[in-house]
């Protein structure tokens, strides 16, 4: 069952169609504030719940990384039995899904927030990084790492409203770290115009890996922004209302730039 | 790379309120519900076919599946519907309807619709043989071959989409399922419409008559169809299923 105000959701508007993709042990309510505000802009918005998110972490002992894309791929079809176009919006382990489901979904844009490029980014979790093979059978013994209780928030009420699993799965470590292969896989051959954001005061992915990916990213209309004084969960702190005007700015300039019939 | 097969995709179509939340059954596809979904939509409904979790992608991805997961992909509908209309009616195939009976016990909906659905595991003989060592077997036999089931439109059966065989270890979670369901029963109080038909290969017609007689609303009628197999929203008298729904919707609605 889900958690209350873990529910994913859905606001009609124009054809444009934004699929907001949340990060790990997190819920769609991370995106929550964004996609009311890009509402206001008449996009149609959904944001999905990612398997195994918003009930209990031991659902995610039992998770596949495809899995997680194939929540995406849900809220894909769910969205394009009503809109044109599409813009994908990752945010953390978001992005990661939104960029390998732009291999095979027809996107018209990206955007990720927070999206890291190497494996296990978190300081705390990267001594693991040499152990993964070993994780799948370790998870059996030992189920959960423990999280710290907020990373990196500049907003300490923001902190607070943030809704996460207290701890992270470990069965679930060597599903991402699959993931991020893919990742890596498949960025030198996409395309569609994407927007990176990050913090340079993120602490849980540092802001290197928008480096990384912008250099392995194969297409050429990328952009990338920098804040100052956020920390990772970019989406809810102090300056995601620049945040959410460089995402409007976005999508209407490749809107413009591709002109884009939509009827409203 | 598409986790989804082909016809295994969700839908969800623009219309006006109330929202038809429509749900699948086990080891099937959206696609089975899918003409019964253009039909409601062409009254004027909002409709939106949800993908039950692990169905539709890779076989074995349903044996890591637990019955609460089906829950949660049917709420995630929900939610996603009730966010634009103001009234829900939720309608479920055989799994699809007992995940659309016990939804209707706890989530706010204006009426339940439940479809060749089953009261308890069907009487297979082999299953209740089994049934004691089947979470160890299932580790050794993961598949089953599902048998021959004699549909009237042979077209109709050959464009499903579904796993070929049946995973023993969800067996255990459908049974869960149905377990869940009959306690729900009694707490079902919105107007309940069930549909089977006579000649049900796979779940005998004195199952809707066992969750009729058990189900807590006032308003409940049962229909009965005739020259159809199980699945009554594609086999045969499908249109005839159709119009009972529309009829029902009706006389809701009045």
């Amino acid at each position: 069952m889900i958690t209350r105000h873990g529910e994913p959701f859905f606001i009609p508007g124009n054809g444009v169609g934004l699929l907001l993709v949340h990060g790990f042990v997190s819920t769609p309510q991370e995106m929550r504030w964004l996609g009311s505000q890009l509402s206001e802009s008449r996009y149609t918005v959904l944001g999905i719940r990612l398997f195994g998110h918003a009930s209990q972490h031991s659902d995610l002992y039992r998770v596949r990384w495809e899995d997680w894309l194939a929540s995406l791929e849900d809220g894909y079809h769910l969205l394009r039995d009503r809109c044109e176009r599409i813009v994908v919006i990752g945010h953390s382990l978001g992005g990661v899904i939104a960029l390998i489901g732009a291999g095979f979904l027809n996107f018209d844009g990206l955007i990720a927030t927070s999206t890291p490029f190497h494996t296990v980014p978190y300081p705390r979790v990267r001594l693991l990084g040499g152990l993964i093979p070993l994780l799948r059978p370790l998870s059996a013994f030992i189920r959960n790492l423990p999280k710290p209780p907020a990373l990196d928030y500049v907003d300490a009420h923001a902190a607070k409203q943030h809704q996460t699993y207290s701890v992270f799965p470990l069965r679930a470590l060597p599903e991402i770290a699959e993931m991020f292969e893919e990742m890596r896989h498949i960025l030198p051959q996409l395309s569609l115009p994407t927007l990176l954001i990050h913090s340079l005061k993120d602490r849980g992915v540092p802001v290197s890996n928008v480096d990384e990916l912008a250099e392995h990213f194969g297409g050429s209309e990328l952009e990338i922004l920098k804040v100052a004084n956020s920390g990772h969960v970019i989406v809810l702190e102090p300056e995601r209302e620049r945040v959410l005007a460089a995402m409007i700015a976005f999508i209407t300039k490749i809107s413009i730039g591709r002109s884009w019939q939509v009827p409203n | 790379m598409s986790p989804i097969r082909k016809g295994g995709e969700p839908f969800h179509y623009p219309g006006k309120s109330p929202g038809m939340l429509l749900i699948h059954g086990f080891t099937a596809a959206p696609q089975e519900i899918q003409q019964l979904g253009s039909y409601l939509n062409a009254r004027g409904n909002a409709i939106l076919g949800v993908r039950l979790f692990a169905h539709a992608s890779e076989r074995e991805d349903i044996l890591r599946a637990r019955f609460q997961d089906w829950i949660a992909s049917v709420e995630d509908g929900y939610h996603l519907l009730s966010d634009r209309c103001s009234s829900i009616i939720i309608i479920g195939l055989s799994l699809g309807g007992a995940l659309a009976l016990h939804a209707a016990s706890r989530l706010p909906c204006s009426a339940v619709i439940a479809m060749s659905t089953p009261h308890r595991m069907p009487p297979n003989p082999i299953y209740f043989r089994l049934r004691p060592i089947l979470r160890p077997l299932s580790a050794l036999i993961q598949f089953r071959p599902k048998k021959f089931t004699p549909w009237r439109d042979m077209q109709a059966r050959n464009a499903r989409v579904q796993y070929d065989q049946y995973p023993l270890r969800s067996l255990i979670e459908l049974e869960a399922m149905l377990n869940e369901m009959r306690n729900q029963l009694p707490r079902v109080q919105v107007p309940t419409l069930l549909i089977h038909s006579r000649t049900d290969d796979a779940v005998p017609g004195e199952h809707m008559q066992a969750n009729f007689s058990l189900i807590g609303s006032k308003h409940k009628q049962l229909v009965w169809i005739e020259e159809s197999d199980h699945i009554i929203t594609a086999d045969h008298a499908r249109q005839e299923v159709f119009d009972t729904i529309g009829q029902f919707l009706q006389q809701v609605s009045e």
